[in-house]
């Protein structure tokens, strides 16, 4: 029931493609793969199963083959480096060559990693890719392209699993601390010391001038890992929908839709591994100028208009008064 | 003499019986008949034990209920009622009309006062007629009620499971009970799992400059080549992974099969408009659709072509950090040459990689 459920919910996924193959240029490889992400935890010395789901979302059969590559962090993003090599989890995996499927047709496609006695414990990354082999190149000023489509595999080896890391930065993504307008993005870069990937989750509270808490924002939307002996930047957006190109009233809109004024204190709290914890914290202060200034105008507009009607009436008043007396 | 006393006695006694009769017959005298409480019903936003929950009771009074009489509520056992529950937190309804509530009764207001733990006192108006025989009666309590402000105070079921009475009573001429089934837990625990995916698809696996010239750019398509700018193919990615996903390239510059050392040069990772004449070989896309993928900065700017990858490198093309729908990349290839490129088929593969980030 629950396979039911996702194989459905996949080929929902996967349905804007098949549009695109009904409606605009015909793709010559067009392949769904479930899970994209696949965590597994194993201990040295046993084989360990897994599958993955493909999908064909071409109009006619197509062969993909297989293969595997390790990957590490690319810089500080969350961004997987395929490094060639003979040896890590890449290796220990044993998938068919092959598959074949019909147009529209679906398999599930079972693998096995058999994890060496020798394992360091801790994170072990790869991908299995699936891709139709690009065609030699026979002409001249020919290119030949070809895709793939991989599954990231997160293994994680029982046995002395060390745990370190923490906040190494928490700033605004401008370095500044002086906002005119919502939205402000925070980052913060997290290190992993540990030998295994770590998940951290939390919140970055942000109260006012007063303490009252204005908003809380999720630290790890993404549900990103670190992984071992990187560094990765993650960012929090507070506010959002910014126009893109904005007029002056526009601006004075979103302020206004958006409103924040004053200092603010935004406090980043972490949670990581089995029950480490991290927090960090910054101020901002927050002007929105532009609509000060349409608020004051407006006010200086009503207290003009309000005492000329003042002064008008008093003036009847008067008059009214005069005109009895001189009856 | 004693015939005398007890003949006085006799008619006093008469005269008393007689005065009785005439003033009974004179004074117009109502009897009060208590009736029992119909359609009594409470509906609790929890039947959870030791669970804050809100009430709201409704019943039908066929006696009616006069000016300052009280109805009681009367909560069960270890039930608790939020020590500052007040007027505030709770409606009264006659006959579907909302009534004016305050801490204590007056003309046209009804008094609402936390009695005690268990004990919910509702004090009638003092004026008019408060509610007339066969009118329902509903008492909200708790963030269901509405009216004058928005509740914010319940009541604390009872600590124990099984069947519990709440008395309804007071000075009112009726009462009833309902009763209502207390469990240990009254929700129901529904999980689902959506399984990341992510969707990988290229327009054509086989693009062509055809002859390439040292007087005018040379644009890929998928036939024999283009002497203007179009598109030579399209990729398509979409994923619900909550990270997003990447797609990196990798592959070598347009090299020649006869002479593996000559090549065409890669314009590398800054943009640089075609250049007829030079040695150039680029690509630049254009994305629609989706919601936020960013475009790597060698191919990022339109009509201005870039290739930093090599065929044991690869690097980012594009890359989004959150679910997308189909986000569509159109990429533009070029080639340029010098008069002296040494003649020779050149030809390339280049391998486009899509996958979820970590």
């Amino acid at each position: 029931m629950r396979t039911a459920t996702s194989t459905s919910i996949v080929r929902k996924i996967a349905s804007s493609v098949a549009m695109f193959l009904v409606f605009g240029v015909a793709n010559v490889q067009a392949l769904t793969i479930s899970p994209a992400r696949l965590e597994m935890y194993g201990d040295p010395g046993k084989t360990i199963s897994g599958e993955f789901l493909l999908i064909n979302e071409q109009e006619n059969n197509q062969t993909f083959y297989t293969s595997a590559e390790n990957f590490e962090a690319q810089g500080e993003t969350s961004t997987p480096n395929f490094v060639s090599g003979t040896d890590g989890l890449a290796s220990w995996i044993e998938v068919r060559k092959e598959v074949t499927l019909h147009k529209g047709e679906q398999v599930k496609v079972p693998f096995t990693v058999t994890i060496p006695k020798d394992a360091d414990a801790g994170g072990h990354f790869a991908a299995i890719f699936l891709s139709t082999v690009p065609p030699a190149s026979k002409g001249a000023g020919e290119v030949a392209v070809g895709a793939k489509v991989g599954m990231l595999v997160l293994l994680k080896v029982s046995g002395e699993v060390k745990e370190g890391g923490g906040i190494v930065d928490f700033t605004t993504k401008t370095k500044k601390s002086f906002f005119t307008s919502l939205p402000i993005t925070f980052a913060y870069r997290f290190s992993n010391n540990g030998n295994d990937r770590v998940n951290p989750t939390g919140d970055a509270v942000i109260t006012n001038m007063l303490g009252l808490e204005k908003v809380k924002l999720p630290a790890n939307q993404g549900l990103g890992n670190v992984l071992p002996k990187s560094t990765r930047r993650f960012e929090i957006v507070w506010g959002n929908d910014a126009p893109q190109y904005p007029s002056f009233f526009d601006t004075v809109q979103y302020q206004a839709s958006h409103f924040a004024l004053g200092y603010y204190h935004v406090s980043l709290n972490l949670s990581y591994g089995v029950s480490s914890k991290a927090s960090e914290s910054l101020s901002v202060f927050v002007f929105p100028w532009q609509l000060m200034i349409v608020t004051l105008l407006g006010a200086l507009a009503i207290y003009f208009i309000v005492s000329r009607l003042l002064k008008r009436y008093n003036r009847w008043i008067i008059s009214q008064a005069t005109h009895q007396a001189k009856e | 003499m004693k015939k005398n006393k007890l003949f006085t006695f006799t008619g006093r006694a008469a005269s008393l019986i007689l005065t009785l009769a005439l003033l009974t017959s004179a004074v117009p005298v109502s009897f009060v008949h208590a009736a029992a409480l119909t359609t009594l019903s409470d509906t609790m936003s929890s039947l959870k034990i030791s669970t804050v929950s809100n009430h709201d009771i409704l019943f039908t009074t066929p006696t009616g209920i006069t000016t300052g009489q009280t109805i009681t509520v009367t909560f069960p056992g270890s039930s608790s009622i939020a020590a500052a529950l007040d007027f505030t937190d709770v409606d009264v309804l006659i006959n579907g009309v909302q009534q004016t509530l305050a801490a204590s009764n007056g003309a046209s207001t009804w008094g609402v006062v936390r009695t005690s733990a268990t004990v919910l006192t509702i004090t009638a108006q003092s004026g008019g007629t408060p509610a007339a025989a066969g009118n329902t009666v509903r008492i909200k309590i708790g963030t269901n009620a509405t009216n004058q402000s928005t509740g914010v105070r319940q009541v604390t079921n009872d600590t124990t499971i099984g069947q519990k009475s709440i008395a309804i009573g007071g000075s009112m001429a009726d009462s009833g009970s309902l009763s209502i089934n207390l469990i240990t837990d009254d929700t129901v625990a529904v999980s689902a799992t959506v399984a990341q995916a992510i969707t990988f698809s290229i327009s054509a696996n086989t693009i062509a400059f055809g002859t390439l010239d040292s007087a005018a750019a040379r644009f890929a398509n998928s036939s024999t080549g283009s002497a203007s700018d179009v598109v030579a193919h399209t990729l398509a990615v979409s994923t619900n992974a909550p990270s997003g996903y990447t797609v990196t390239i990798k592959g070598d510059t347009l090299r020649s099969a006869q002479n593996t050392n000559n090549i065409i040069t890669p314009i590398g990772a800054t943009p640089a408009t075609s250049s007829v004449g030079t040695k150039q070989f680029g690509i630049y896309a254009t994305k629609t659709g989706g919601v936020n993928a960013t475009i790597a900065t060698p191919y990022v700017t339109a009509s201005s072509f870039g290739l930093d990858c090599s065929s044991t490198t690869a690097t980012t093309f594009s890359s989004g950090t959150s679910p997308t729908a189909t986000e569509t990349y159109s990429l533009h290839y070029l080639a340029n040459i010098t008069a002296t490129t040494e003649a020779g088929t050149y030809a390339t593969a280049l391998t486009y990689v899509a996958t979820a980030n970590f």
